[in-house]
This record gives C-alpha cells, structure tokens and sequence, in this order.
C-alpha cells in the first residue's frame, strides 16, 4: 500500500469530518468520511496494513473529539476509536473473502457494519468511564441507549455516503497500489 | 527480512494492547499529555479545518432573523432585532433591580456602575467541530490580540441575545474551546420564563436541562407555561453578561406522566451550534491589550 495516498486521504476525510461535514447534520447525526475511508482500505490494502490505517484513522478522529472530563476540564480520550475502528477492520477482513469488493453496495453494507461496531466498542469504553471514581465523562448525550440508536443512525448515514464515493474511491485504487507488482502478477495468473 | 516481517506482524497487537492500556488509564493520569498530543497534532490540520468551516458556511448560510419574514417586510427583521436587544436589556436590567434589592436588604450598598461589567465583544469563528456530535465542543480561532482577555466561563451568543455556550479551559494559542449550552455538560440552568404577549413582566423561575438533543427540558406548574413563551438565563452560576440572554423558546408543554399536576415543557433554542460559523464572546472587563473604547471625535 502507498502511504502517501493514505496520508493524503487521511487528511482531506478529517478535514470534513471536522469542518465542512457539518452541513450534512441531521438530527446530531452526521456520516463519516474517516470511516468511509477506513472501510475501503479494509477491503482492498494487505491485511497488516489495513490493520495499521484503520487504527491510526480511529487514533486521529480521537485526537480531535474532545470531551468534558468534569466541570472545568476538556480533552480528548485517546484509544477509544482506535480500538473501534481496529475492531471494524478486523470484522472486516474476516468478510472480505466473501465480498465483491468493487462494487458501491458492498462498500455501503460494510460501511453501516463497520461503524456499527466500532460504535459498540467506543460507547462500551466510554460507558465504562463512567463507573470511574471522581472521573465525569460527558460522553453521551442521549444515554447509553439511544446514543447506541444515534450510532446506528450514523452507521446507516455512513453507509449512504459510501453509496456515493464508491466510485471514486474504486477509481483512486491504481494511486493506492494496494498490491506488489509480484502479488499483482500472481493474481493475473 | 523473515524476522522484520515477524517483528512488523507483532508490533500490532502490542499496540493494540498497549491502546487498551491507555485507554482505560484515569482522567488525571492521561488529560495532560493527551491535550498537548492532540494540539501538536491538530497543529498542521487547523487552517484546513479553518478553510473547511468558511467552505460549509458558504454551503450553508448560517440563519438570520430575515429568514423568518417575507422578502417584502426587510425592514421588518431589522425592527426585530432591535427589539429583542431591547427587550434583552429591559430584562436583565429588571433582574439586576432585583438582585440590587436583595443587597439593599443585606444593607449592602454597591454602587450598579461597579457591579455593571464592560464587556468587550470578539467575534470568534469555529475552526474544529466535534466529529463525533454535534453537541460536543468545538474550538473557536480567537483574534491574536485579543486572545489573552478570553478566559474560561466567557459567554458565547449569537444574532447579540441568543446564548449558544461558555468557554471552558484557558484558551491556548489563538484558540479555545467552546461548551455548547445544549452540551449536557451544562447541567441544570436556572432560568426564567416569560410570557409570549407580555416579554416584560416579572417571569417565572424554572430549571431548564439539556436533553442531549439540542434542546431543554423543565418541569413547571400546570397551565402557566405555554407554547411560544420565551426562556432567558436567570442563572448566578452563569457570567453576568450572560444573565437575560435567549435560552429558546417553549416548544411544546406536555402532561408530566409521573407527577399529573406538572407540566413537562420542551424549550428549544433559535439558534444551534452546528448552524453558525461564528459566534461573539462577551468579555467582561477590558482587555489590557484591547484598544480602550473612543468617544466620538476623539483621536
């Protein structure tokens, strides 16, 4: 896989997540163009390597959500969406196998998977911060229930974003080289 | 390069234990050198994240009052808006009267002119919102020079009477972060309501909450509440330039299921976080490196 491509992507998907992506709002539910990306490097990159991207995509989408750990103190809670997104891929590359990776439905179903896991995992770690002693974790703002609901509801906006990228992403896949040119010649034999 | 490769394919999940370790690490433990992290990280992203929020609200203008009247009655919005900074004032005014009378009481005779703050409005542009709610906080680029005046609890308003939220922390740089008031975070605020066709009577005192849906939640008395009637912070928890300032509107009064002789109501604010690209901080007191305000005619 080249990185570069990955950096490169990593970066213009955070930068909407972060900014410009807030016109998609809906009801606090927004899709995820890191987890579009994190799903598409799932399902073509090396599995050592999707691996790798999904845990630092997850590890910078915690860098940037910061949340209020009592009255006065912000920050964020690193680890959390690594985990989730890691945990995505991994679900992911047990599937792949089974999949038509190139086709845009494909990518949307896996989209709705993979953040509706990884969901499960970041709300399971942050509810598990609240049964810490003097920490006030203002995480969910629905409880733990309808923020799982929340979730799904971006799960599914997700999914209908990856519908639309699909084939610009399956476009981009020559600049990601995913594969080594003797893997490439053995897939042509 | 067999053992690299072994090396590489085991580097993954100690790092995968080792996130699980951090993760569950105790705020006090890992807050401070998370915080300074994500600045250095986030460091080489924010004129893109600055870029990207000038982009969206491009996109998607932020609301204005000349939304909600008719391109024939302009002058109509202007009209409105001066009345609610009236009325905003008439109000806060009335609740500092009150709190002046309290004192009197306690034969405490502060003069109103050293109890009235300056404020000093900035205008500050979101540059990085939350990805993960639109709730959360967001980070707001303050002007260089006015950074160091900005310091936590700063009341943030928007269209100068509607409250969107408080700064929390001491800004770093030329940023700072922003809690929205419909955050959960918040807790409960105390507020007063008032009455739709009288804007200037005395009010009712409630205890409004966030939902965590964008909107407030208050328990009150039967038949005094009514749908449209108005909501403005009463809270001495709050700065006072945020005192009177536009928490929403009643949008819905329902039976209280628990409690038959309560009313639930749901306040709704006009304006939401996620719609507007820029917000004003009223800072109370004059900043030092603030250029002092001129009468008119002076140099």
């Amino acid at each position: 896989m080249r990185w570069i491509a990955f950096c490169l992507f990593a970066f213009v998907s955070l930068v909407l997540d972060v900014s410009a992506g807030n016109i998609l709002v809906l009801a606090d539910v927004r899709p995820s163009f890191v987890a579009v990306l994190a799903v598409f490097i799932a399902l073509f990159a090396p599995r050592l390597s999707a691996l790798w991207a999904c845990w630092i995509l997850g590890l910078l989408v915690d860098l940037n959500t910061w949340m209020m750990h009592g009255p006065d103190r912000a920050g964020p809670l690193l680890g959390a969406y690594a985990l989730g997104f890691a945990f995505g891929a991994i679900l992911l590359l047990q599937l792949r196998p089974m999949l038509f990776r190139r086709r845009a439905l494909t990518l949307a179903v896996m989209t709705f998977l993979f953040v509706a896991a990884a969901g499960l995992i970041v709300v399971a770690i942050y509810a598990a911060h609240g049964w810490y002693p003097r920490e006030e974790l203002h995480w969910a703002q629905l409880g733990t229930g309808r923020e799982l609901l929340r979730r799904l509801g971006i799960a599914a906006y997700s999914a209908l974003l990856a519908l639309l990228l699909a084939r610009a992403l399956v476009w981009s896949l020559p600049l990601w080289a995913f594969r080594a040119p003797s893997q490439r010649a053995a897939a042509r034999r | 390069m067999a053992r690299s490769s072994r090396r590489l394919q085991l580097a993954f999940p100690i790092t995968i234990v080792v996130t699980l370790a951090v993760v569950f690490l105790p705020a006090d433990w890992r807050l401070p050198w998370q915080r300074d992290l994500a600045q250095i990280v986030q460091f080489p992203f924010r004129p893109f994240y600055d870029l990207g929020n000038i982009l969206a609200a491009r996109l998607r203008p932020a609301p204005s009052l000349l939304d909600t009247v008719s391109p024939d009655h302009r002058d109509l919005a202007t009209m409105i808006e001066e009345r609610d900074r009236a009325q905003r004032r008439f109000v806060a005014e009335h609740q500092h009267l009150l709190e002046l009378q309290d004192q009197l009481l306690q034969l405490q005779q502060i003069p109103p002119e050293t109890l009235r703050a300056v404020r000093h409005p900035i205008v500050a542009r979101i540059t990085r919102r939350s990805p993960d709610t639109s709730l959360g906080l967001v980070e707001l680029k303050l002007p260089s020079q006015l950074a160091a005046a900005v310091w936590p609890d700063t009341t943030a308003v928007y269209a100068g009477v509607h409250l969107l939220g408080r700064t929390v922390q001491q800004p770093s740089g030329n940023s700072c972060l922003m809690l929205p008031v419909v955050n959960r975070a918040s807790g409960f605020i105390r507020a007063r309501v008032f009455p739709k066709d009288r804007p200037l009577a005395d009010g009712r005192l409630i205890q409004v909450h966030p939902t965590g849906t964008g909107a407030f939640l208050a328990d009150v008395e039967r038949d005094v509440v009514f749908v449209g009637d108005r909501v403005r912070l009463d809270d001495p928890a709050w700065p006072r330039s945020a005192q009177a300032m536009v928490l929403g509107d009643v949008q819905s009064v329902d039976v209280n299921d628990a409690e038959p002789l309560r009313n639930t109501i749901t306040v709704r604010p006009l304006f939401h976080v996620s719609q507007v690209a820029t917000v004003t901080l009223l800072v109370e007191g004059r900043p030092e490196s603030a250029p002092g305000p001129t009468r008119r005619g002076e140099p």
